[in-house]
């Protein structure tokens, strides 16, 4: 294990643009960073910091600016632009049945550039491309808009149709997924820790759900209303795999990630919610952080808070939960958390208590006091007490007594 | 003068540090530049989306916070060199935010340590 290489010190860090045109230097950017190997900072300026020296026009670094305006001068002729969207074709779209509305699904590849969407190479109802990464983004975002659609109702992420738009090939050996609030992006790993992180349904699940999250309840990405909107995007993530798969709760690996880890890492997968903390442990790697109970919750300023740390803790009750009720998971527990989700009662910054509470409600809606207490029994195994009102009508009406007392 | 990126978050929630010291690299006053051509001093922008990588910038007495999509300009420069120059050729080490295994219960200090390079 002592040779293996964690990731290439060349690796790009990101940058975001959803609107390519806000982004037209990245390809002559990345051209130039491929070929500094060089030891000297000064020896490859790229033209970000030729532009921030240009202006500067006094004081030691006078002379810089002004060789930092003749270089960017001459580097003008050399920008490139990304590739822009187009609209899906009217032609050859096979409309999967849905609860009336209709998958649309545009693959974009970054040939690891840092670029979004990258070039168009699948659209919807097109044939398979033989790119294992791009016909795994296209079959991942039809199983999770079938489980949305054909369980729950809801209609893309949106729950309006919304297109489904993915980049695959994102970066160079770049060991991440992410929603970036428009769309998903997919790197391929560095190859020695991380394979391409398409491989998993239930990552491809995980990254969409993310987009419903933010048109539903909108729970903001800090501390544990963060910590459960990465819950919520596992809880769905499993979700796909398990419904695509017809795996009840029993039959399930309830593992999210499973197959992201080179065969050199000792780890099933990046996370359990059925035992959090226990997905990996490898010497390199050191052993998967999670907390599974409330006692255990780790406070830190890194990760907005520990988001993907301490979701183990709403992720262990919702395993409890599909548990105690049973079946396939999808069907009651997936559709109180659906409900607690999406309909509108649950505050953007939500804590555990909060989204605890809210489940409880929704369970009695939907189903009977004994789900209910299925359900208030899980939070309470992980140390969480549901909080708010039991009965949304009253908790509607509910004034905190210490606002404008 | 020591700086030190450290990266958190993405969706493995794995946190990698790298560390240089600015002496020891082949051009310490084109580092020095380097790290002035950094907005310190500017707000901390929001980020958005899901999943991203979080940066946590250290250098000498000055830290910043940046979410992945502000590392740009000098910003994605410094973090590159410091990942390039890092001991063991930016091959920085691995840790993960967990409670220490001997934490003293309701003790939740984050594993900040650092492991050497290629740790087994």
């Amino acid at each position: 294990m002592g040779s293996r290489r964690l990731s290439g010190p060349r690796a790009k860090i990101g940058t975001m643009s959803k609107h390519p045109s806000q982004d037209p230097v990245r390809p002559a950017e990345q051209h130039t960073r491929d070929q500094r190997t060089s030891a000297s900072v000064c020896a490859i300026v790229p033209p970000y910091l030729l532009e921030r020296l240009a202006l500067l026009d006094t004081g030691r670094l006078a002379p810089a600016a002004h060789a930092a305006r003749g270089t960017l001068a001459h580097d003008a002729g050399f920008r490139a632009t990304a590739f822009p969207w187009t609209e899906p074709s009217t032609t050859g779209q096979t409309a999967l049945p849905s609860a009336g509305g209709t998958l649309v699904r545009t693959i974009g590849d970054a040939a690891s550039a840092e670029v979004l969407p990258g070039k168009i190479v699948r659209r919807e109802g097109d044939a398979p491309t033989g790119d294992p990464a791009t016909d795994e983004a296209y079959d991942g975002l039809g199983a999770t808009y079938r489980l949305f659609a054909e369980v729950y109702g809801r209609n893309s992420i949106d729950g309006s149709g919304l297109g489904l738009d993915a980049t695959v090939h994102y970066g160079h050996e770049y060991d991440n997924a992410f929603w970036d609030g428009a769309q998903m992006v997919f790197g391929d790993g560095d190859g020695e820790v991380f394979g391409r992180f398409t491989r998993s349904v239930s990552v491809i699940g995980h990254e969409l759900t993310h987009g419903v999250t933010q048109f539903t309840a909108g729970l903001a990405y800090q501390g544990q209303s963060g910590a459960l909107n990465e819950s919520v995007s596992d809880v769905f993530g499993v979700l796909v795999e398990q419904y695509q798969a017809g795996q009840s709760t029993a039959a399930a690996s309830w593992l999210i990630g499973q197959g992201l880890f080179t065969a050199e890492v000792q780890g099933e997968a990046l996370r359990s919610m059925k035992a959090p903390g226990t997905a990996y442990d490898d010497d390199v790697l050191g052993k998967d952080p999670q907390p599974a109970h409330m006692d255990d919750y780790v406070q830190t300023d890194a990760d907005n808070g520990g988001v993907h740390i301490n979701s183990g803790i709403p992720n262990k009750a919702f395993y409890l939960v599909a548990a105690g009720l049973g079946g396939n998971a999808w069907e009651r527990a997936g559709a109180i958390w659906y409900r607690a989700l999406t309909d509108g009662e649950l505050p953007a910054t939500a804590d555990f208590a909060t989204f605890a509470g809210r489940t409880v409600a929704a369970a009695t809606d939907l189903f009977d006091t004994t789900a209910a207490e299925v359900v208030s029994g899980a939070w309470t195994q992980v140390g969480v007490t549901p909080g708010g009102a039991p009965d949304v009508r009253t908790a509607a009406a509910w004034v905190d007594p210490d606002v404008n007392s | 003068m020591r700086v030190e990126v450290s990266r958190s978050g993405g969706f493995a929630g794995l946190r990698r540090t790298w560390v240089v010291q600015v002496e020891e690299t082949p051009d310490p006053q084109a580092f020095l530049l380097l790290i002035e051509a950094c907005p310190w001093d500017e707000p901390e922008p929001e980020s958005s989306g899901a999943d991203r990588f979080v940066y946590q910038v250290q250098a000498g007495e000055r830290s910043a916070t940046l979410p992945e999509p502000a590392v740009q300009g000098p910003w994605l420069e410094l973090v590159d060199q410091v990942r390039h120059f890092s001991a063991g050729h930016g091959l920085g080490p691995v840790t993960t935010d967990a409670a220490p295994a001997d934490a003293a219960p309701g003790e939740h200090a984050v594993n900040d340590a650092e492991r050497p390079p290629g740790a087994e």
